[in-house]
């Protein structure tokens, strides 16, 4: 695999999201030595980065590493774009679990097939795009639900950005909720004090009092 | 500017309503009124019976002083809001509705009083809620025909968009983010001149979070960055 750099646009720079996404290590071999780098692998034996070293590296890093005058690092293809995982995919995208194989999925994959320029099969990025589209069906059925995020097995399985558009569909649904109810505008009790007051609908409380 | 995330790209429901009360209704005063000179623009003068037209937020005020009987719209009665919610069950489409119909509807019922204007308030109440329920069932069938650059709805109203807006907007600017990487790796790709996708990456635009005013939603991948 080669890897050159890709030009860094302002936007980028700043997305948190991106920055989480580039945090993914990738496994790199030194195609060069390099001297005083020795404890990047995370021992005290080193002082030198030897020619052939297999480090876990950063996307980030990688990424300034391999400019387009010298390539400092060779990397293989991360686990998650296999091909193995790749055909799962294509198979049934909604029943893959991203978030085990990959918190930022997405964003890694955007990010890799950028810095390949073009060397990854063209069914590698056609997958990953189609899988996000059939996944997307699913997630926008539940953004009419109140799923929680540790209880519920369909949220787990979601990649960051897919929960990030269940999250934002969620709040929409729930604020017209709102406002068809006139919440805001309605005094009710506090919560806090006696026994749980209406919820947000304007459902009564167990036991029966209403707000 | 730092908005909170539910207001970056959409409408809250409230402003919604607030843009939904200019809307024209008839009135017809109880009292004689003068010509009321406003900024904008004059209204009045207000000679009962005769029934004049006035923006709903006016409406209200003078119903809730008693000034004035509201004449409730057309489509708001028990037997048209029956035949729309049969026809938006038998259609694939949405049924054209007055475009800010939710928030006029709303603000209505909340403004009637007993044996009023709004002959079968309750009614219409539960109307209102079928039909938005079977728009809202539409609404989730539509994302199954959604391709990669756009999706083409007509007769959505103002609050089903607002709703809509954010889950979109995102999901098609990752969708587009995602293609343009994928052609990356076609003949042509690397150097941007395939006939798919408009920009490499996340591009910055912004596109208008402000709503359209026809009904009719062509959402566009505007590489809205989230």
């Amino acid at each position: 695999m080669s890897w050159t750099a890709r030009p860094l646009t302002d936007v980028d720079y700043y997305d948190l999201d991106g920055i989480l996404a580039e945090q993914q290590c990738l496994p790199a071999t030194f195609q060069v030595h390099i001297p005083g780098m020795g404890y990047l692998d995370g021992t005290e034996e080193n002082e030198d980065i030897l020619e052939g070293t297999k480090i876990p590296l950063p996307v980030w890093l990688i990424d300034t590493l391999n400019t387009d005058h010298e390539m400092l690092v060779e990397t293989d293809l991360p686990k998650a774009l296999t091909e193995a995982v790749l055909r799962h995919l294509r198979a049934s995208a909604s029943k893959v679990n991203l978030q085990a194989l990959c918190p930022y999925y997405f964003m890694v994959a955007e990010k890799l097939q950028h810095m390949a320029e073009g060397t990854l099969p063209i069914t590698t990025g056609d997958t990953i795009a189609q899988a996000f589209q059939d996944r997307l069906k699913a997630v926008l059925d539940h953004t009419q639900t109140r799923l929680e995020e540790h209880t519920s097995e369909f949220v787990q399985g979601l990649d960051m950005v897919e929960r990030d558009i269940l999250k934002r569909g969620q709040d929409a649904s729930l604020q017209v909720k709102r406002w068809a109810m006139r919440t805001p505008a309605r005094i009710r009790r506090a919560p806090a004090l006696g026994m749980g007051d209406a919820d947000v609908y304007g459902r009564p409380a167990r036991g029966g009092r209403q707000g | 500017m730092a908005l909170p995330v539910q207001l970056q790209s959409a409408l809250s429901p409230a402003e919604a309503e607030f843009l939904a009360e200019n809307e024209r209704i008839q009135i017809e005063p109880l009292v004689r009124l003068p010509v009321l000179g406003l900024i904008e623009t004059e209204f009045g003068p207000f000679v009962p019976p005769r029934s004049v037209s006035v923006p709903l937020w006016l409406a209200i005020v003078l119903k809730k002083r008693g000034l004035c009987l509201i004449k409730p719209p057309r489509w708001l009665t028990a037997e048209s809001l029956q035949d729309l919610v049969q026809a938006e069950r038998t259609q694939d489409q949405f049924t054209p509705l007055p475009f800010h119909y939710m928030e006029v509807a709303k603000m209505l019922l909340e403004a009637h009083v007993a044996g009023d204007d709004l002959p079968d308030a309750g009614t219409c109440q539960t109307l209102l809620q079928d039909l938005r329920e079977a728009r809202r069932s539409k609404a989730r069938q539509g994302v199954e025909i959604m391709d990669q650059s756009h999706i083409r709805v007509d007769h959505l109203a103002q609050m089903e968009l607002n709703e809509l807006r954010p889950p979109f907007t995102m999901s098609f600017s990752m969708m587009k983010r995602l293609q343009a990487a994928a052609n990356l790796a076609r003949p042509g790709g690397l150097t941007g001149t395939t006939a798919v996708g408009t920009g490499s990456g996340a591009s910055g635009n912004r596109g208008g979070g402000m709503p359209s005013s026809s009904g009719t939603a062509a959402y566009g991948g505007s590489g809205l960055s989230y």
